[in-house]
């Protein structure tokens, strides 16, 4: 090959690379080049190993020392360790918009090749992501988003349709006939409750297999352990028909959990949803409740990490429509807003209590 | 003034500004990143510019012997006021002598709840800290609120000259003006008398309830103005704002050298030590130190400038009475 033929090979390859010119036309001019096909293939393997290559991902969690994100995290790692990147994991230990704004600021100045974030404030973090992007960052945003001038992909657990049946079957599995649930939510404002409780709804009413369940009242625990367990233990006298409790939060399911057990009504009335597993080990082991569902956050981690060090390396267009396969999760579509779903439920149950081995829900 | 007399009257101040350049060395062994001006200045911007001008306003309540940790809870009421008012599209020449007014009416019913019944300043302004909160909340929800008109954002987030951030600029003059009103004026005197002994200047006919409260609606206007900083710099309001803030507040405070008892400390202590803390965060934070090493770190340094004062005056004493001299008291 002459050199000059070499140069432009190489050049049209940076071009494929950084999304300037399509897969298709690189070939063609590959083609013209007078590569043959199997060289292609090799030159564009070797590419795409070569543009993952030591790129310097940071992951930024709400905050640290919470399993959901030190799973995240675990997962950030495998990604890349299998495409060669680096993964720097900091955040603060608490809740803290501000404090998280600052830890990513910080990472401004070290020209980050991407940053994945699951943002504590949708609006606060903007500005300093803004400022890393227009350095030549990527950011993925997975579990909590952040405005759209912000990031570049919002990696989402999953549809509200597909949460709603994940409860619905987990409810299903603790009562089989179905009867009288009540919805805890934390205030009658957060959107993402508001959704989950309207794709329920929408999910008894338009699906046979979910038409026993009957919601009859919904409650507000505001996330907090106590106001859960107090809701529900009223909420058992008032409803003495009542057979289940579902909720969206983490905090209000095992509390509930512990209401039923404490009042010594195992097996009567169920509270299921998403929570953490090791909240609910507990519950599991003496049958208060038989099964609950959560995305796995590992997988949240590894495909928010993989997405943002592809997007970087330009082997995946950030297009509406581009199906993108997530190596050990699968065939992913981007969807309108720079959206892409995880679509990876879990569920969880007396003999699969945990994350390593929770059956992976079929939806 | 010289060298000397330097050295004696603000000994703790010069300790301050010498770690700063300490942890400023720190950082750029550290970091490859931390040595760039505009780096440096956007990193002291984002963690002092709204938490300085609380401290400073906690710094003038502290110093007359009182505590006011509702500063955060204050500043959330006034991003949320800024939110309603730039939907409203109300100009900022209205929009930021509004938000000063309700720090300052925030700040007057802790200063008259405190002395008017003779209240712990600590309890007072636990309850109002969780009432003003519950007031930003009501008023603006549970949802963040992030459309401002852009002259809204200015004070927060404009840079002069593409690299000295206004709101930095705001902090030196207010500090500037602190220095003056604490060291010039004859307001400042009786705060720093009414701190040191409240029951003497009572009897010598001093109105202490109006100094008190007076330091109240200042901490009050600061965290107004602070809100007006804040929604510029995260283009953001919503009721939990700054909840995290107070460590960082109290900190500066009591590191720059403020008696925690009151009547004693210097003002530019509390700017150093501002900047202290500001460039250790920095320069951890380039680092990527871990979190809880973080909040470990700040939290051993908070506890430190406690102690080693203490510990310096219980030595001076110690060595005092060796040598038979009972009044070692007073270390000036």
């Amino acid at each position: 090959m002459s050199k000059e033929i070499n140069n432009k090979v190489t050049d049209w390859t940076r071009a494929h690379a950084e999304g300037r010119i399509g897969r298709r036309s690189w070939v063609k001019l590959m083609l013209t080049c007078g590569l043959s096909l199997p060289a292609i293939a090799k030159l564009l393997q070797s590419a795409t190993a070569a543009d993952t290559k030591g790129l310097r991902i940071y992951m930024v969690p709400k905050f640290t020392g919470f399993i959901f994100f030190e799973l995240a995290k675990a997962g950030g790692e495998q990604a890349v360790k299998e495409l060669g990147a680096t993964l720097t994991y900091v955040g603060t230990t608490t809740a803290d918009v501000e404090g998280q704004v600052q830890v990513l600021q910080n990472l401004i100045p070290q020209k980050p090749d991407g940053i994945v974030t699951a943002a504590l404030d949708i609006n606060a973090p903007v500005p300093a992501l803004k400022q890393a992007r227009s350095r030549g960052a990527v950011v993925v945003t997975f579990d909590a988003d952040v405005a759209e001038p912000g990031r570049n992909l919002f990696v989402n657990m999953a549809p509200f349709e597909i949460q709603a049946k994940a409860m619905l079957d987990s409810a299903l599995a603790n009562a089989p006939d179905g009867g009288k649930a009540i919805w805890v939510a934390p205030t009658p404002t957060v959107a993402n409750f508001i959704s989950q409780k309207k794709a329920l709804d929408d999910q008894i009413a338009s699906n046979p297999k979910y038409k026993s369940i009957q919601f009859v009242d919904t409650l507000y625990a505001n996330d907090d352990p106590d106001k859960s367990y107090s809701v529900a233990s009223s909420a058992m006298q008032a409803y003495p028909e009542l057979k289940l409790f579902l909720s969206g939060s983490g905090i209000s399911t095992p509390a509930i959990n512990k209401a039923i057990m404490d009042t010594k009504r195992s097996g009567q009335v169920f509270s299921t949803g998403f929570a953490l597993p090791s909240t609910m080990k507990t519950y599991l082991d003496n049958g208060t409740c038989q099964q609950f569902a959560l995305w796995s956050p590992y997988k949240f981690g590894y495909m928010a990490t993989y997405l943002a060090i592809l997007l970087k390396a330009g082997t995946v267009q950030n297009q509406q429509g581009t199906e993108v396969d997530v190596a050990t999760i699968g065939k992913r579509t981007i969807e309108a807003h720079s959206t892409i779903n995880l679509n990876s439920m879990l569920f969880f149950t007396k003999d699969h209590p945990d994350f390593d081995n929770a059956v992976p829900a079929n939806l | 003034m010289n060298l000397r007399s330097l050295y004696r009257n603000h000994r703790w101040e010069l300790i301050l500004v010498g770690l700063t350049f300490m942890a400023g060395a720190w950082a750029s062994v550290l970091s490859p990143f931390y040595l760039s001006l505009d780096q440096i200045l956007y990193s002291l911007q984002q963690a002092l510019a709204v938490a300085g001008l609380l401290s400073a306003g906690l710094m003038t309540v502290v110093l007359v012997g009182e505590i006011d940790i509702s500063v955060p809870a204050t500043l959330a009421m006034g991003t949320i006021l800024l939110a309603r008012l730039s939907e409203m599209s109300a100009p900022l020449w209205i929009a930021l002598p509004l938000v000063i007014g309700l720090g300052i009416v925030a700040g007057l019913i802790n200063g008259l709840l405190v002395v008017g019944f003779g209240l712990p300043s600590l309890a007072v302004t636990l309850g109002t800290m969780a009432a003003y909160r519950a007031l930003a909340l009501l008023i603006g929800g549970q949802e963040g609120h992030a459309s401002f008109d852009d002259s809204y954002l200015a004070l927060g987030s404009a840079l002069i000259a593409g690299v000295l951030p206004v709101s930095l600029i705001l902090l030196l003059i207010i500090f500037a003006g602190f220095v003056w009103l604490m060291n010039q004026t004859v307001f400042g005197r009786l705060v720093y008398m009414v701190g040191s002994n409240p029951v003497a200047m009572r009897y010598a006919g001093i109105r202490v309830a109006r100094v008190k409260i007076a330091t109240f609606a200042i901490a009050g206007a600061l965290a107004g103005l602070g809100a007006a900083v804040y929604v510029g710099q995260f283009g953001s309001a919503r009721a939990d704002n700054a909840s995290e803030m107070l460590l960082f507040v109290v900190a500066a405070v009591v590191l720059g050298g403020i008696d925690i008892f009151g009547g004693r400390g210097q003002v530019i202590g509390v700017l150093f030590a501002l900047l202290l803390l500001g460039t250790l965060k920095n320069g951890m934070g380039l680092a990527n130190f871990p979190g809880p090493v973080q909040t470990l770190i700040i939290g051993a340094l908070l506890v430190a400038s406690v102690a080693v004062p203490r510990l310096a005056r219980l030595r001076f004493r110690w060595r005092s009475t060796d040598r038979g001299s009972p009044s070692g008291a007073s270390t000036g």
